[in-house]
Order: C-alpha cells, then sequence, then structure tokens
C-alpha cells in the first residue's frame, strides 16, 4: 500500500501535522515506491536520507511554538530532535529572537489629537456620515463646518456666450419666428435639421435645438408657448417647448401630396398647406395644381380638417381675429372664410402677405416690372428692388425688406401707402419680424442677423435699452451708496431664463488643497457644495455634475468656481448616464429614448432622439464630437450630434464595450467571443485581434501612451500595444469602467454592492475607494481624483490618488 | 446590578476618575460602566487602550496616518458594540480583534494586483521588498518591512504575541482560528524573517 500523492506532496512541502509527518517519514523509509515518487515531487533527495524525516518547514512550526511554550512534551521533543541535527534551523531560531525583540522594542505610540478629538465627539453629535466607505471616518462637526462652503459669491455676468457678439450664426436660413412672449427668435437651419434660438434683442445665441430630418418650416403656437417645426419629407411635426427649448414630441402627419407651408392659427390650430402635383404622365391644363389645406389640433395633433382650395398656397396668413386668411401663392393670393375655407376675393400672386395690427387691412407684397410692390386694399405702392418679406408696425403701417444694387434696405410704409422712412440694411436679408417690446425689426437671411431699431415717433418718449439686472444673489459691503446715475453697464444682459443660473467660487485651489475644504482622511479633502450631484463627469477642465432636480451644474476644480443651474432639464428626464466631448455634455435618458445634449460653447441645452438607448451597453465619444454606442442587437452605432444621423456597423451584432483611439478608431468588446474589434471609420472595417480572456469584455480605454486597456467583468485587465499582448492582470473584481485622467494614464473603476473602487490600471499606486452611488474619479489637470457624492453634497478630492502606499 | 458593579468604585465619576489618573479599568469596571453610559464606557475604553491598539496598529500598517485611521474607526465600531458585549468579555483581546479585523480589511483593500508580463513567464518573480532590502536600511524598517511583506494574519498573530505576550490560545481566539492555525502563522512569520535577514545580509 503506498501513501496517496497528495499526502506525499503534503509532506514534501512541509505541510503534514508532526504526527502525520512521522508516520508518512516512517513509511518513506520502508516504501520504495513512495521513496521516488517524492524525490519527483521535491528536491528533498538529501534531506531524506540525511536529516530526521521532519521538513524544515514542519519543524520550524514546532521550534517556533516550543520557543513560546506552547507545545506538548511529544512535539518538543520532535522539535528538539530536528534542531539538534539541522545547523539552518538552529540559525534560523537565533535569528527569530532577534526579530522578536526587534518587534517588541519599537516604542509606544499614541494616536494623533484628530482621533482623540472624533473618539471625544463621537456620540455627542450627530454623526455624519460622509458617504465614502474608507476609511469609515467619522468626523466631529466643528462650531465652523457650517461655515466652510461659503466663500466669495460673485456678481457674473452669466451671459453665456462672449455678450455683444452677434457672429454668424445662421449659415442658411430660410424662415425665422419670434417669439414675443420669450424674446426669442428662431432660425430655421434645415442644411442641418437644427433650429437656432436666438435672444431677439442681442441676437446672442441661446440655443441649437436639433430636430434631425430635413425641417422646411416653423411657426410659433403662442398659445401653447410652443414651437412646431415641420419636415415636408418627413411628414413630421415637432413641437419645442419655448420655455425650455426641448423636443417635446414629434408626430407624423398624414398630408396629401408635398407639405409647403406650417402655420398656427389664432386657434392654436395647426394648418399644413400642401400641393399634389399632377401625375407627370399625363399632360395637365393650366388649372393644376390644386392646394390642399390640412388642420390639425394643436394639442393632439389629430387632423381635423383637410380641405381643398383655389390656390397651392405657399404660405397662410390670418387675420387676427382668425377669420379671414390669405392664401399666398406666386400666382395668385386669395383671401378665404377660414370656417369654409371659400374664397372672397382674388389678388394677385405674391412673395407674402400680412394684415395689418388691427386686422382690417393687409398688404400683399410681390415683385412687378419695377420691382417690390406692396398691395393694399386702397392701392399699391413700388418700393422697388427685389422683395423678400413684409411685416405689419404697431401704427397701422408695414415695413418691407428688400435688396437693391447690393444693398438691403426696410421701408417703412404708413397707412396711406408713403413711404415715410427707409433703413439700410445688409444684404441678403430674406425675412423680416417685428418685436413691439423692443421695438426693433429683426433682419434673417443666410449668414445675416441683423437688429434695427424703429424710428421713434418724435414726440414718443426715447425708448430705453435697460439692462436687465442679474437677479444673482450678490456680496457687497452693506454699506449705502447714493443711487448713482452711472448707466448699467450694456454687457450685463442676463438673458431672460426659466432658471437662474449663478456662479459662486467655492473651494478654489492654490496648491493642491482646496481652500474652503475640510480633511476627512489623510490626502481626500470634501468640498461642500450647495448641491448634491447624482452624477458627475469630467472633461479636463470642468466637473459637470446633475443634481436631484435635473439642473446641470459645472465645478471647475483649479479655479473653484461652481456655475450652479447652467440648464435645466425636464423635471421627468431619468438621466443614466452623462458623458463629455470636447464640445458638448450628453446625458442620456433610455427611458425616454433621449440624449440631452448641453454644449458646451452655448451652453445650451437640446435633446436628440436615441432610442436604442435601452439596449446600449457603452458609449464613448471620439475626438470629431461622434457618439459612438456598442449596443446588444445592432452593434456599433454612430451618431453625429449635429445632424443627428445614426449610422450601424457592419459587423458582429453584440458590442459590450467601446473605447476611442486618438485616431478615431473605435475599439470593441465582443462580449464573450475571444477577440478584441478595431473599426476604422476611414475604411468602414473592423480587424479583429485574439484576445483570450474570461467573462465578457467589459471596459476597453486607449491612453495617452497607446497603450490599449481592455477589463473585463471577471476581473481580468490586459494592456495591449501595437496590436501585441502586453500583460495581463488579475483583480479579483468586475472591472467595469476603464478611464484617463489628465496625463493620459488608464484607471480601472469596479463597482461593487458596498463601494467603488479605482486604481492605476498599471497597478502602481493605492487602490482608492468611493461610496457605492458616487459618481467617478474625475481627474482634474492638477493629477487630483474628484468623487461627487450624491448621498452627500459634497465633492471629495484625492490630491494624490495614485501615490505609492 | 449596575449600583452593585460600581460599589467599590463608588460612582461612575469615581470610575472616570480612576481612569483618567491610571488608564487602567478593569474588565468588570469597564462592561458595568458600558451598561452605565457608553459614552463614558468609550472615554474610558479609549483613555485605557488606545496607546496599545496604536502602536500594534503602527506595527502592523506601518503609516501613522492610516494607523489613526484605523484607530479612529476600530473604536468607533467598538462603541456601537459596547452594548452588546457580554459579561465576562475579555475586554482588550475583544478590542485587538476589532482592530485586527479593521486593519486587516484595510490591508486588503489597497492590496495592488500583479502584471505578468507577456512572453516574461519564466522570469523568476520579484520579491516584492527585495530592493529596499538590498539597501542598508535599519533594523525597524526592515522589521516594517517584512511584516507589510507578510499574509496579515500571520503579521497580527505575531504582533499580538510579541507586543502583548498573549498565548497562542488567546490569539486565537482573537483571531477567530484554530491554535494548529495560529501556531502556523507565528512560525511563517518568523520563517518570514529569516529570509529577510538572510537577503540583507548575503554574507
Amino acid at each position: 500500500m503506498h501513501l496517496s500523492d497528495e499526502l506525499l506532496s503534503a509532506y514534501a512541502d512541509g505541510e503534514l501535522a508532526p504526527s502525520e509527518a512521522v508516520a508518512a517519514a516512517a513509511h518513506l523509509r520502508a516504501c520504495a515506491g513512495c521513496a521516488e515518487t517524492i524525490r519527483l515531487f521535491s528536491g528533498l533527495d538529501d534531506r531524506l536520507t540525511g536529516t530526521p524525516a521532519l521538513g524544515c518547514s514542519a519543524a520550524l512550526t514546532l521550534v517556533s511554538a516550543q520557543l513560546d511554550g506552547e507545545l506538548d512534551r511529544e512535539e518538543s521533543a520532535i522539535a528538539g530532535l530536528h534542531l539538534a541535527s539541522c545547523a539552518e534551523c538552529r540559525n534560523s531560531v537565533l535569528r527569530w529572537s532577534v526579530a522578536d525583540r526587534a518587534l517588541a522594542s519599537l516604542a509606544p505610540s499614541r494616536p494623533s489629537a484628530r482621533v482623540d478629538a472624533a473618539i471625544a465627539a463621537l456620540g455627542r453629535e450627530p454623526r455624519l456620515n460622509w458617504g465614502l466607505r474608507l476609511p469609515r471616518v467619522v468626523w466631529p462637526v466643528p462650531a465652523f463646518a457650517v461655515a466652510v462652503a461659503v466663500a466669495v459669491l460673485l456678481v457674473v455676468n452669466l451671459s453665456l456666450v462672449p455678450s455683444g457678439v452677434s457672429g454668424p450664426l445662421v449659415a442658411a436660413a430660410e424662415q425665422s419666428v419670434l417669439n414675443p412672449a420669450t424674446g426669442t427668435l428662431y432660425v430655421l437651419h434645415p442644411e442641418n435639421g437644427t433650429v437656432a434660438a436666438l435672444d431677439a434683442q442681442t441676437l446672442v445665441s441661446r440655443g441649437v435645438i436639433s430636430v434631425g430630418g430635413r425641417p422646411t418650416a416653423l411657426a410659433l403656437n403662442p398659445t401653447t408657448n410652443t414651437l412646431v417645426v415641420l419636415d415636408a419629407t418627413a411628414k413630421t411635426l415637432t413641437e419645442i417647448d419655448c420655455s425650455s427649448n426641448l423636443v417635446t414630441s414629434s408626430t407624423i402627419v398624414v398630408v396629401p401630396g408635398t407639405p409647403t407651408s406650417l402655420q398656427v392659427d389664432p386657434a392654436g390650430k395647426l394648418v399644413v398647406t400642401s400641393v399634389v402635383a399632377p401625375a407627370t404622365s399625363i399632360p395637365v391644363p393650366v388649372a393644376a395644381p390644386a392646394g390642399i389645406v390640412s388642420v390639425f389640433n394643436g394639442g393632439t395633433k389629430k387632423l381635423e380638417t383637410v380641405k381643398s382650395v383655389d390656390v397651392a398656397a405657399a404660405s397662410v396668413v390670418w387675420q387676427p381675429n382668425g377669420k379671414r386668411a390669405l392664401l399666398v401663392s406666386q400666382d395668385s393670393t386669395t383671401l378665404v372664410e377660414t370656417s369654409t375655407w371659400q374664397t372672397v376675393a382674388r389678388y394677385g400672386g405674391g412673395l407674402a402677405a400680412v394684415f395689418s395690427a388691427s386686422g382690417t387691412d393687409f398688404a400683399i407684397l410681390s415683385t412687378g416690372t419695377d420691382g417690390a410692390v406692396v398691395t393694399r386694399q386702397s392701392g399699391s405702392t413700388v418700393v422697388g428692388g427685389s422683395a423678400h418679406a413684409i411685416a405689419a408696425l404697431p401704427d397701422g403701417g408695414f415695413a418691407v425688406l428688400s435688396d437693391a444694387n447690393g444693398k438691403g434696405h426696410i421701408f417703412l410704409i404708413d397707412t396711406s401707402g408713403t413711404v415715410t422712412v427707409t433703413l439700410d440694411v445688409v444684404a441678403g436679408g430674406r425675412e423680416l419680424a417685428y418685436d413691439a417690446q423692443t421695438r426693433q425689426l429683426t433682419v434673417v437671411g443666410t449668414g445675416v442677423v441683423t437688429n434695427v431699431a424703429l424710428p421713434a415717433p418724435a414726440p414718443a418718449t426715447a425708448p430705453v435699452v435697460t439692462a436687465v439686472q442679474p437677479t444673482t444673489p450678490t456680496v457687497t459691503a452693506p454699506t449705502v451708496t447714493p443711487p448713482t446715475t452711472e448707466p448699467a453697464k450694456p454687457a450685463a444682459v442676463v438673458p431672460a431664463q426659466p432658471i437662474a443660473p449663478a456662479v459662486q467660487v467655492v473651494a478654489p485651489s492654490l496648491g493642491l488643497v482646496p481652500s474652503g475644504s475640510r480633511e476627512v482622511w489623510p490626502g481626500t479633502y470634501v468640498v461642500q457644495l450647495a448641491l448634491r450631484p447624482r452624477l458627475a463627469v469630467s472633461d479636463e477642465d470642468r466637473i459637470w455634475m446633475l443634481d436631484g432636480q435635473n439642473r446641470l451644474s459645472a465645478f471647475h476644480p483649479k479655479s473653484g468656481e461652481l456655475y450652479t443651474s447652467l440648464a435645466q432639464l425636464p423635471a421627468s428626464a431619468q438621466i443614466a448616464q452623462m458623458l463629455v466631448s470636447p464640445s458638448d455634455v450628453f446625458l442620456t435618458d433610455p427611458r425616454a429614448g433621449l440624449i440631452y445634449m448641453f454644449s458646451i460653447d452655448t451652453e445650451r441645452l437640446s435633446n436628440i432622439a436615441a432610442p436604442f438607448l435601452p439596449i446600449a451597453t457603452d458609449l464613448v465619444a471620439s475626438p470629431d464630437d461622434r457618439l459612438w454606442i456598442g449596443t446588444i442587437g445592432l452593434g456599433l452605432l454612430s451618431l453625429d450630434p449635429k445632424t443627428q444621423k445614426l449610422v450601424t456597423t457592419e459587423g458582429e451584432p453584440s458590442v459590450s464595450a467601446v473605447g476611442a483611439d486618438p485616431l478615431g478608431r473605435i475599439w470593441l468588446g465582443l462580449g464573450l467571443r475571444q477577440v478584441i474589434g478595431v473599426y476604422d471609420p476611414l475604411t468602414k472595417t473592423v480587424t479583429e485581434l485574439n484576445l483570450p480572456h474570461g467573462g465578457s469584455v467589459s471596459a476597453i480605454a486607449i491612453d495617452g501612451g497607446g497603450t490599449v486597456w481592455v477589463g473585463t467583468d471577471t476581473g481580468q485587465l490586459f494592456a495591449i500595444r501595437n496590436q501585441q499582448l502586453q500583460g495581463a492582470a488579475a483583480l479579483g473584481r468586475r472591472i467595469d469602467d476603464l478611464l484617463l485622467d489628465a496625463k493620459g494614464q488608464a484607471w480601472y473603476v469596479s463597482r461593487g454592492d458596498s463601494e467603488v473602487l479605482y486604481g492605476l490600471a498599471s497597478g502602481a499606486g493605492l487602490t482608492q475607494h468611493a461610496a457605492r452611488d458616487a459618481s467617478g474619479p474625475l481627474f482634474d489637470r492638477l493629477g487630483r481624483a474628484w468623487v461627487a457624492d450624491g448621498s452627500t453634497s459634497g465633492l471629495f478630492v484625492t490630491l494624490h490618488p495614485g501615490a505609492q502606499p | 446590578m449596575r449600583a452593585l458593579a460600581f460599589a467599590s468604585l463608588g460612582s461612575t465619576d469615581r470610575a472616570k476618575t480612576v481612569v483618567a489618573d491610571r488608564g487602567v479599568i478593569s474588565d468588570a469596571q469597564l462592561l458595568a460602566l458600558a451598561a452605565e453610559s457608553r459614552r463614558d464606557a468609550l472615554d474610558a475604553l479609549y483613555g485605557a487602550y488606545k496607546s496599545r491598539i496604536y502602536t500594534f496598529l503602527l506595527r502592523f500598517l506601518a503609516d501613522p496616518e492610516l494607523a489613526d485611521d484605523v484607530t479612529q474607526e476600530a473604536f468607533t465600531k467598538a462603541f456601537s458594540a459596547l452594548p452588546k458585549l457580554e459579561r465576562g468579555t475579555k475586554v482588550l483581546p475583544w478590542l485587538y480583534r476589532v482592530a485586527s479585523n479593521t486593519a486587516i480589511d484595510h490591508v486588503r483593500r489597497r492590496k495592488r494586483f500583479t502584471w505578468v508580463r507577456m512572453g516574461a513567464m519564466q522570469d523568476t518573480p520579484h520579491e516584492p521588498h527585495s530592493a529596499d532590502e538590498s539597501s542598508a536600511v535599519g533594523e525597524r524598517e526592515h522589521v516594517q518591512a517584512v511584516l507589510r511583506a507578510l499574509p496579515p494574519e500571520n503579521a497580527v498573530a505575531l504582533l499580538l504575541h510579541a507586543l502583548e505576550g498573549y498565548s497562542y490560545k488567546e490569539i486565537a481566539e482573537i483571531q477567530g482560528a484554530s491554535l494548529t492555525a495560529v501556531r502556523s502563522r507565528i512560525a511563517r512569520a518568523r520563517i518570514a524573517f529569516k529570509e529577510g535577514y538572510a537577503t540583507k545580509d548575503p554574507a
């Protein structure tokens, strides 16, 4: 009978209990087969024959215990036997005593005063849970703590783009609409599927709203304060809430033929005119084409009426009381009863028409032999030039926009039909709007947006352009100053906003430690905020945060400035993830299938439809600002936020992780498949690299040095360089994310049930810990790592996150 | 019962005075005090044992600030556990258990992972502290370095033995381990010291 291999192996390793070891040794002396086996297991040949049959390791365990008087007599004998014959072990024991003495001789010490203070405060003060689990520091609340967050509040000009600049905001405007309620001018950009919102007074951008497709017409619905956008090709009506400038709905509408215009009638109904072109194969008499008017419920978008009309109208203009309307077309303009859409009167063709302010008169703008002509019921006025637009003025007159000899002109026509004023404007204007509140005429055209003040009537009070005072609380010395006669700074215009953005300096960092912060444990400080960051993401300069009320704020780690309420997302939005590209902050709402997009340049919010979000596994923004989305089922998708163009790529239907490299290539985790894909947008091809791994690839990042880091949900981490696997490591916990810091170093993030762990992917330095629901780490340029903790009103900053222990 | 427990001291104030004066308190006194006032018991506990716990943690963790943190965390845990302590509990061993478990948690959590170089698999793995040991470092640093490289349970066992002179049985109770395990842990810790020394002076 032989001893089991297991037992022999344990014996060779000195892992047997002494009694077992003695028995085994006896057997080995007697059994040649087992002795041979153990020779194979170890290089113990010499010891087996030369020394007592107890491995040094096993013997030393006994010797160690003997030294401490913890052995019984039998064990002591075995230990003594070994020591007597083994000089090496005797030597070891001598060394142990040195070590024991060294350990015992270390001077007693005491914890620092801060621990004394913390313990003294335990159970006396309400305990503060800072959210971060490690070390679970319970910190006393000093009396000054409440004042910590407060630094200096600054008065800010929150004009979100350089104020006073009316840049080339309009690329190719075809239609514009003024919303007098919000003072916003909306300009349609059919070529990129957007509507630009501008401050009507300053022409400063209030944001670009992406509606997608190729929108063809705009209309304001004043009763619901919404803007409706028509896409004639897709036959969709997209509704934009004018208070938030966000798309609230998009409805496909059934309209016969080709839609030509969209209007909102005074009752708030949506009216779409369309042309039914006759079949081209049939020769058509002059009578065609026929016009169609479709009327939709403004709320439900349900079709209520379809009427055939004499005119294939390019636009419909309502009388302010809604009873009559003008159907304007090149061939003829007809006045109709809106209850029946029956023609009341017929006039010549026109480019545009408008009812007078009182509604009793109207004017049709057309181009005659001598240029632009304005035709009213009482007669015509020739103003010349090429006619473009007409607007009604409050005094019953009209303003006409026309170009002549490369110059633009606005002619003001009074009720008698006389041109009273001619104003010079830039050429290229195509649209004209009058804002009664500011008494400004706005000219919109391709590359042109300009405001022209209406000359004041002689006796009237001069219009005073007053700067709106910011409502931001300001901290100033409470000294009483006499009221000054100085005019307000013209630049300090705060756009009328449903939310009140504000900035305060909460914690500037002169060195690494943010001022006004408190150290919660060595090397980690907390900066108190007035908001609870539910989600956060960072770019190199800012930490973007979304609070529980869906308000977006930004914190600048270096300057310590906190910009609160930069944008308000709808209360219904359930944001799951934030992402930042060089020009936008993206917030995903998988439930609604929307991606909200906050433009960093214009600081305006828009949204884009993203119905694929529920199947998305990972998102990344590439250097060209495109979003790349890995999905289960649709493979890799790319979304251009500017055009809303969604592109699918050929290849694997399931992508578990995506990463973008500086060349714009997208690295793909393909789930359980033992490969990594590299998609090149230029060649539109996917190259696969073999990567045997466990589990499913859960994260990919490409660091500043070009190393590709791949993490799996089983905790494996791989480094790939030049398409060669450089190394592998096992973290033992799921890798949820791989992030880059400002230096381009890669970090892994593992979100456990109780805490978030992160550390350098290279394995250097400490593992850092954050609370379970914390967002982060968010790296700044100073090499610090921030964690936004939604359970507290705090940002935690670790000064040297990658420090060696 | 409470009144009885304090008969020898007179009052809780007296108990606190005793602790404050001599830095010692018997287990029975402390447990009785805990039943009276958890807050006062914590003061007594902390006053009596903070130095020993901290010294132990400092040896084990080799980082004064971390030792501070863990000391604070350990006493915080002890504070919440005080009312649950049964009569007859040996307070200091219990406190060591709390402290060592807390410290091991920390060590475990900050344990780093090791990269394996592809194509260099045959290379002998480097000892984590071999670089330090080749240089002439002081005895204390050396002890500390060896301790840090040990499996944490082994280091704790050796420290409890060396610092407090606890028997293997007491250490087994503190660590919640078997006697055999403690014996093995201490021996392995010592063997590591031997090896560390061998590397230190190869001559």
